[in-house]
Parts: structure tokens; C-alpha cells; sequence
């Protein structure tokens, strides 16, 4: 595993988003957003679960309908991820991520984390990015999922990413990124 | 600086992401990429509906199989061509021009009877009448208001030609 810079801004380097990258030529963020922007997975995805999105968006949710909500909600959300990245009006990472466990109230080091394009006009978003919070609005990303469970333990896609947490928060620990009262401590 | 970004300056891969060049190029192409998502979505469905292959479109329209893969993928930029193949295989309609309503002058008019000028969407708005003095002569014109809100002085709509008539300075009373 190794961790990828993706962008800050200007001249505060090391601040900023970075990515885990799993062996792959492309970081996590680069495959969620090939996921997320290729109608046909989304689309598939949708039809696979057809039962648990109605039971978010309502009974009379169609396939497509669900499909171009999700996929309207990946946009907004790499949108502000990019803005919060480089502080455009005033936006922060530490605005966008909030504490994995919504039992956790403060930011601390080594968190496990969670953003979402949640606003007056999305009150429930299905779309989650997930990362480790290092520092005062600096972040590892380790991946992304379509939420339709209350528990990520519930479904495959956020299991897998709570283990992806898991794991690259436990590599972060090894290389000796420090933590002071992660409350938490999932690893 | 903190000894944790002392320590992610060591372990960084070195390797530098073009994710926000990348970005700023999709952002500048917005509602193109958003009318080709839009397409593939509508594709992929009918497709599902009908039991049909990509591969069958593909022969239906008179194109490669990687072409229909990038319409389904949401990464064809259409011609009037492919739209109009896509629609005869599909025998269905995809694209529309939407006509503009017809728009009404609308017109700000104060008590000192100052007036500025724009338009408004003729579904937005319904006609009412108002009686104002010009000159201790009362004149009585139709007008029109916008929906939802109660009129009221200084928010009112009307013909263009009726607002450039009124002449300062105008009284109006609600009629």
C-alpha cells in the first residue's frame, strides 16, 4: 500500500487529500470516480438492489430514477470534496468529513471518517467518502460506497470499506503517524 | 509543523495525482457530460426493458460495439447523426428542442413612479387590474401579477407598451 498527494492548497503541503493507493496504477479516488461516473455499474447496482432503495427513496423509485440520483450525487460530491481540497469559499476538509462513529464528537488523529453531500436540499444522501483523518484538514481517502444500510456492517460495499479503514489506518499506525484520544480505536 | 505531517512528507509515494486537472476539464463540460449521462441511463433502461444486447444495438444502429459502449458508459459525444440512429434502433424519442415561453414586460413601478423594465415567464404570472391617477385623471389599465404573491405597489406586471405609458409621477391604487 502506498499513499498518493492529491491536491492542498497552495504551499501548505503536506495539508491537504491524500489517497490510499492498493497496489493499483490508480488511487482510491481515481477508482471511485470511475465507479461512480460509469452509468453502467451505477445502473446495475441499482437494479441489484432495487428492494433497499425503495426502502430510502420511497416505493414508486425506479432503476432509472435511483440511477440518475445517485449519479447526480456523486457529482455534487466530488465537487465538494475538490472545493474543500483547495479551500475555494472558504470550504475545509474538516467541514466536509465528520467522525466515522456519530457518537464522536471531537476531531482527533487517526480518526475514521466520513463525507457526504448532505445540505438543505439533500437531507439524505446515499453516496459516503471515506478517509483518516491525519490532521488539521489533512485526510487519506480510502474509498467510497453507495450507503443504503444504517450499519456498514449490513451490506458487502460498506463492509468492505470499513475494513479498507481499518486496514489503512493500521498501515498509518505503523509508519508512525501518531494518535493522542481516538476514543474509538476500531484496529 | 505538526510531527504528523512531519512523518506523511516521508511516506508519501512521491507519485503526484491529476485528479483536479482532470476535474477542472469535466467541470468545463458540465451539462455536456451530464446530457450524455442522462442518454446512457435512458439507454441502459430501455435495453433492460427489452431484453437486448449491446451488441444488438450496435447492429441495429450500424456501428461498433465500442461505440454503443461509450454511449452506455455516458462518454459519447453526440452527433445529430448517432442521436437520430440511436432513436430509429430504439424507436424511441431522445432528444427535444424545448420552445421558450412567451415572456410579458414587467415592469417595477414606484410611488415616484420610476419604472424599470424585464420579463417574466407568462406562466408565472396572472392578469389583475389597477386604477392609478395621472394628472388627478384616473386610468384604469389591465395588468398583470405574479402568481402565489398579493400584489402590492411597486411589484406589479404588465404589457411593456402599458409601463412605457405611465408617466411619472403615477399614483396606484389596487383595483
Amino acid at each position: 500500500m502506498e499513499i498518493d498527494y492529491l491536491f492542498g492548497p497552495e504551499n501548505e503541503y503536506p495539508k491537504g487529500l491524500w489517497a490510499a493507493r492498493f497496489g493499483n496504477d490508480m488511487d482510491e479516488l481515481q477508482l471511485l470516480e470511475e465507479m461512480w461516473e460509469d452509468p453502467e455499474q451505477i445502473e446495475t447496482f441499482c437494479h441489484n438492489h432495487l428492494e433497499k432503495l425503495k426502502m430510502t427513496f420511497g416505493d414508486d423509485i425506479t432503476v432509472e430514477k435511483a440511477t440518475t440520483e445517485i449519479m447526480e450525487e456523486a457529482q455534487e460530491l466530488l465537487e465538494l470534496l475538490e472545493d474543500a481540497g483547495m479551500k475555494r469559499d472558504g470550504a475545509k476538509l474538516q467541514f466536509l468529513f465528520r467522525p466515522l462513529d456519530n457518537r464522536e464528537a471531537s476531531l482527533v488523529e487517526l480518526q475514521l471518517s466520513k463525507g457526504s453531500a448532505k445540505s438543505r436540499w439533500r437531507k439524505n444522501p446515499k453516496l459516503r467518502i471515506y478517509a483518516i483523518r491525519i490532521d488539521e484538514d489533512t485526510y487519506v481517502l480510502t474509498g467510497g460506497a453507495i450507503k443504503l444500510t444504517y450499519q456498514m456492517e449490513e451490506a458487502e460495499a460498506t463492509r468492505k470499506e470499513l475494513d479498507k479503514l481499518k486496514n489503512v489506518k493500521r498501515w498509518l499506525k505503523n509508519k508512525g503517524i501518531i494518535f493522542s484520544e481516538d476514543l474509538t480505536d476500531l484496529s | 509543523m505538526s510531527k504528523n505531517h512531519e512523518i506523511l512528507k516521508k511516506i508519501d509515494s512521491g507519485r503526484r495525482s491529476d485528479w483536479l486537472e482532470t476535474r477542472a476539464k469535466k467541470r468545463s463540460h458540465k451539462k455536456a457530460r451530464e446530457n450524455a449521462r442522462l442518454v446512457a441511463i435512458r439507454v441502459l433502461t430501455i435495453l433492460r426493458e427489452r431484453n437486448m444486447s449491446q451488441t444488438e444495438l450496435a447492429e441495429k444502429m450500424g456501428v461498433s460495439r465500442q461505440q454503443v459502449t461509450k454511449i452506455v458508459k455516458g462518454q459519447e459525444n453526440f452527433t445529430f447523426e448517432t442521436i437520430d440512429k440511436l432513436e430509429t434502433a430504439l424507436g424511441v424519442t431522445l432528444m427535444t428542442i424545448a420552445v421558450p415561453e412567451p415572456t410579458l414586460g414587467y415592469g417595477q413601478v414606484n410611488l415616484q413612479g420610476s419604472i424599470s423594465l424585464s420579463t417574466v415567464k407568462l406562466s408565472d404570472i396572472h392578469a389583475c387590474r389597477i386604477v392609478y391617477k395621472y394628472h388627478s385623471m384616473p386610468v384604469i389599465i389591465n395588468v398583470f401579477t405574479r402568481k402565489s404573491t398579493r400584489s402590492k405597489l411597486g411589484d406589479v406586471f404588465m404589457p411593456q407598451d402599458s409601463i412605457e405609458n405611465i408617466l411619472s409621477p403615477a399614483v396606484i391604487q389596487m383595483s
